[in-house]
């Protein structure tokens, strides 16, 4: 009788440690909110960073250090550009309106995601219904050869959809779509023109 | 009389054009914008970077690799880890003209401190530089990153009971709590990246997204 409660609480005690092996094998994952409706911003111009400060500045309230602004390096010089504005909403569309630009401009909207998707079924392991996490893709809206253009007036008025610029994986038009980065760049020089931003 | 004449104002054009090419500083310089009001997103949950891929993946339309969902450089559901249910953050132009970071979000802990996060680079017209010295320069300052918080004591936002989180603070205010100029809180101003922070972890909870199933 003694020898089959010590076999039985052995065999508790085997089950509970599995138990422990397989939560700790197990990554922590958060939970997945239910609302994200995405982004609707306005556009300040994008400028060089300013790394390492050059000059000394003597405005008062301001830093005592900084470069004078440059948009030689990444960041476009070509555009005139009056306002921008963009929106990318829950259901994948991307819509932008900007101003001050000049016929023939040519923009695109460049977007950096991380999707997370569940019920997704993998292999090596076989497992099915996981959440997992796709590697890190910056794409352009809309794809090349594809582009915003600047009306006579100045205006660009465009839409497209992210299942267009995520093409040949249009599953990562959905899930957890993290936009990690949002630029609007010149199609012609691949420069960086505005990012979002206020002015004041 | 008239070919000198004309002679003389293209020599003057000549002139004044190559002045103004001699003026323009090194590294070409655009004008600012005339109107950007506001930067408001939503957010969607904020998940462990996939690099490199670890598993295979066999859902159509899917890329070919990917990896399980990790939330260990990422804030994770179990506390002092945040739940989140939903949230928006914003950064408005106007607020009393000293600008305005506000946050609202629900499905929280009940007490859960959270705080804003942007790095931002300001760049400012009508600038006084030394060495050289000139004036009405147009400069832009290194990035610098700031968290807000509408707590004087904390630097954080704080749920409800009810797990919401509904707050607000002008930029001045975030800037001085951070040690930044306030100078910096005017400007053409680039937000280039911005999460929501779990005070008691110091992990990303949330960054700009778009939840679509």
């Amino acid at each position: 009788m003694k020898k089959q409660v010590q076999l039985a609480l052995a065999g508790a005690l085997g089950m509970a440690s599995l138990v422990v092996v397989t939560h700790s094998a197990t990554a922590q994952q958060a939970s997945l909110p239910t609302i994200a409706r995405g982004i609707n911003t306005w556009m300040a111009r994008a400028m060089d960073v300013c790394n390492p400060a050059t000059v000394s500045v003597a405005t008062t309230g301001s830093p005592s250090d900084g470069c004078l602004q440059s948009n030689s390096g990444t960041t476009d010089n070509t555009l005139t550009m009056k306002s921008a504005k963009l929106r990318v909403t829950n259901r994948g569309k991307i819509v932008l309106f900007a101003t001050g630009f000049t016929l023939g401009n040519e923009l695109r909207v460049r977007l950096t995601l991380r999707v997370t998707k569940p019920g997704i079924t993998t292999l090596h392991p076989h497992l099915t219904n996981q959440k997992v996490t796709f590697t890190d893709v910056t794409v352009d809206c809309p794809q090349s050869p594809d582009a915003f253009n600047a009306r006579p007036n100045g205006a660009v008025i465009g839409s497209t959809s992210l299942d267009a610029c995520v093409a040949p994986f249009p599953g990562l038009a959905k899930g957890n779509i993290e936009i990690i980065d949002v630029s609007l760049v010149n199609a012609l020089t691949n420069k960086t023109v505005a990012v979002p931003g206020v002015l004041r | 009389m008239m070919t000198r004449t004309l002679g003389g104002i293209g020599a003057l054009v000549a002139g004044v054009i190559g002045l103004g090419v001699a003026v323009q500083p090194a590294g070409a310089a655009v004008l600012l914008p005339t109107k950007a009001l506001n930067y408001t997103t939503w957010l969607a949950r904020a998940m462990d970077p996939c690099s490199p891929a670890t598993v295979s993946v066999a859902t159509t339309n899917s890329p070919a690799a990917g990896c399980l969902q990790s939330n260990t450089t990422t804030d994770d559901s179990v506390s002092p880890g945040a739940t989140m249910k939903f949230a928006r953050l914003a950064v408005r132009k106007s607020g009393n003209h000293h600008g305005r970071v506000s946050v609202f979000g629900s499905g929280f802990y009940a007490g859960q401190r959270m705080k804003v996060q942007l790095i931002i680079r300001v760049t400012k017209p009508g600038q006084t530089t030394l060495h050289p010295h000139q004036v009405g320069k147009s400069v832009t300052f290194q990035d610098v990153s700031i968290a807000c918080g509408n707590s004087s004591i904390t630097g954080c936002f704080t749920a409800n009971l009810n797990g919401a989180v509904a707050g607000s603070m002008s930029l001045e205010d975030c800037l001085t709590q951070n040690g930044e100029p306030i100078g910096l809180a005017t400007g053409n101003i680039q937000i280039l990246d911005s999460a929501l922070v779990n005070c008691d972890t110091g992990k990303v909870i949330a960054t700009p997204g778009i939840l679509n199933f």
